[in-house]
């Protein structure tokens, strides 16, 4: 294994990146801490791809993301996305997944079954071709805990397993592909273990991390005790409506016409609006006026599969974390600021501006993806390093009797503070109590000593979840407007005066975050 | 019902086959 890329994330951007290094002719390592595709958020998508069509031109596709990101985006990178688009889709269908032309400009995965979730066809599609590449070894149950540094260059992985080993893999180039950091919050619709670890890799490693205030909240997410926490799948059909406890409906309530599209391009206002309402009391979904015959359609055939009764009981929702749409820098070709260091998909900062367009995360996980690959392999193609691992043994134990332990409790009190401090809906007063809140929680945590290897890796989990909630207080502070996403219920009108992208240095021995402000990129 | 559940009722023959082909000791022992 000469010329070797290490892949950490396996979601679609990862998985895209492992497929387009193993094609350049690289030996890939895929690490994930779960299973291949499993534990990503990738697999709970709407399987929507947003991207210009014969009808819909890469400029119109541009304007429109732009504006829906209220021209935060870097538009240099969002060119690659609308360039890179049209072969992405095709390059899908090569790989034997269904993706049809939608009408308004979007593409999607096909479910086999109309109760199956689309990101679910997608992910497992995308395994399958995992599977069959030769040149991909997975390695699965391995938590990355550090990135590896060699003269200012990255060059390898160190992590743990459940089986309470240590292993340093080197190899000349890296790809991160860890995800966004939605898990943080309380309410969220995220797979509960992505809570931003690889920014934190990523800041501890050097890089600097853009746009961290601007977090997207999906509108309606299930909040019923015993379901899962997931997003109920748009289009919704005619006779849902949302409601409160009253029995009001909401839409009606606040002059919504269309709850589809408002999902679609006003997530902002409808998240805000929710949130109030859910501060009131209960905010449901109310399916009992939608015809019997809907039920074995997608998306309600997929309610199906749950034990509750959608048809007659009105559902508890409120809105959710759904998505970062800061993070690290790359250029056009995936690279970061560090050498031997790529990053791809949502854990990237550029694309989407202040707010995300519906069907963009996909879309740029796969073109950022299979750019990010085709570097990565480049790299190691031109490198001299080779690939090596060390392993030894981690003074742990590794049962799994002791559980949790505390870290329960601070998951809860750090998601109760990103929730109420660094939300929907924010404030001067609440980001300094939440600043001063998270504080306190991350230095209660550094005295905790893991008395097991999974305690090791939940105390990483949320030293990584405390470093993004004070990157979110950190960003916001200053910026006081309201823009896409980010509302502050004190400055909540936008203000050209802040057409500009954060940017946060960490410096690591200080435990230190330093906040600029940049004109925006044209 | 947890959101794994839902999940591994997609993906029972995934999982199985996954962890049949990769797991990580195996991956290990054959690259050191």
């Amino acid at each position: 294994m000469g010329k070797t890329v290490i892949v950490v994330g396996a979601g679609l951007a990862g998985m895209m990146a492992a497929f387009a290094a193993q094609q350049e002719g690289a030996e890939v390592v895929l690490i994930t801490r779960g299973t291949v595709g499993i534990g990503t958020n990738s697999i709970l998508s709407n399987g929507v791809f947003s991207g210009p069509t014969p009808s819909y031109s890469e400029e119109t596709y541009v304007d429109d993301t732009l504006n829906i990101g209220r021209l935060l985006n870097h538009k240099p990178l969002l060119e690659i996305i609308a360039k890179g688009a049209s072969s992405a889709f095709d390059l899908l269908r090569s790989l034997g997944l269904t993706v049809e032309e939608a009408p308004n400009f979007y593409h999607v995965v096909k479910p086999p079954h109309p109760d199956m979730i689309p990101g679910v066809a997608l992910v497992k599609g995308l395994i399958e071709v995992m599977k069959n590449s030769s040149r991909v070894q997975h390695f699965t149950g391995f938590y990355v805990t550090e990135l590896l540094t060699k003269e200012g260059a990255v060059c390898g992985v160190r992590g743990i397993n459940g089986r309470g080993r240590e292993f340093s893999i080197y190899a000349p180039a890296v790809v991160l592909a860890t995800g966004g950091a939605g898990a943080i919050y309380r309410t969220n619709d995220n797979q509960k273990n992505i809570m931003g670890q690889g920014y934190y890799l990523a800041a501890k490693a050097g890089l600097d991390l853009w746009d961290m205030e601007f977090v997207q909240f999906i509108p309606i997410v299930i909040m019923e005790p015993h379901l899962p926490s997931i997003m109920l799948f748009s289009p919704y059909p005619d006779g849902a409506k949302l409601i409160n406890e009253a029995g009001e409906d909401l839409a009606q309530k606040h002059g919504i016409d269309n709850l589809n599209d408002a999902v679609r391009k006003r997530r902002d206002f409808l998240s805000i609006m929710l949130y109030k309402e859910s501060c009131v009391g209960p905010v449901f979904m109310d399916y009992r006026g939608v015809p019997l015959s809907a039920w074995d359609n997608h998306p309600l055939a997929l309610l199906g599969k749950m034990k509750f009764d959608f048809k007659t009981k009105p559902v508890r929702v409120s809105p959710g974390a759904h998505f970062f749409m800061g993070g690290i820098r790359i250029n056009g070709l995936c690279e970061t600021a560090v050498p031997g260091l790529f990053g791809c998909g949502e854990i990237v900062w550029g694309v989407h501006g202040a707010n995300r367009r519906a069907g963009n995360a996909l879309t740029e996980c796969v073109v950022l993806g299979t750019i990010a690959g085709k570097s990565a392999a480049t790299q190691a193609r031109n490198s001299v390093d080779k690939f090596t691992i060390e392993e030894k043994f981690v003074d742990l134990p590794t049962e799994r009797s002791l559980g949790s332990g505390p870290y329960r409790e601070f998951r809860d009190e750090i998601r109760k503070v990103a929730w109420e401090k660094a939300g929907i809906v924010r404030s001067k007063e609440g980001l300094q109590d939440g600043l001063d809140s998270i504080g306190e929680i991350e230095s209660q945590l550094c005295k905790m000593q893991p008395q097991n290897v999974f305690q090791q890796m939940l105390h990483t989990d949320l030293m990584s979840a405390c470093f993004v909630v004070r990157t979110i207080l950190t960003a916001s502070l200053p910026r006081s407007e309201s823009r896409g996403s980010f509302y502050r219920s004190d400055f909540p009108q936008e203000d050209d005066n802040w057409l500009k992208n954060s940017c946060l240095k960490y410096d690591a021995v200080q435990n230190n975050l330093t906040l600029s402000h940049h004109p925006v990129e044209r | 019902m947890t959101l794994a559940l839902l999940l591994m009722s997609y993906f029972q023959q995934t999982l199985d086959c996954g962890n049949e082909r990769v797991g990580g000791r195996k991956f290990l022992v054959g690259v050191i």
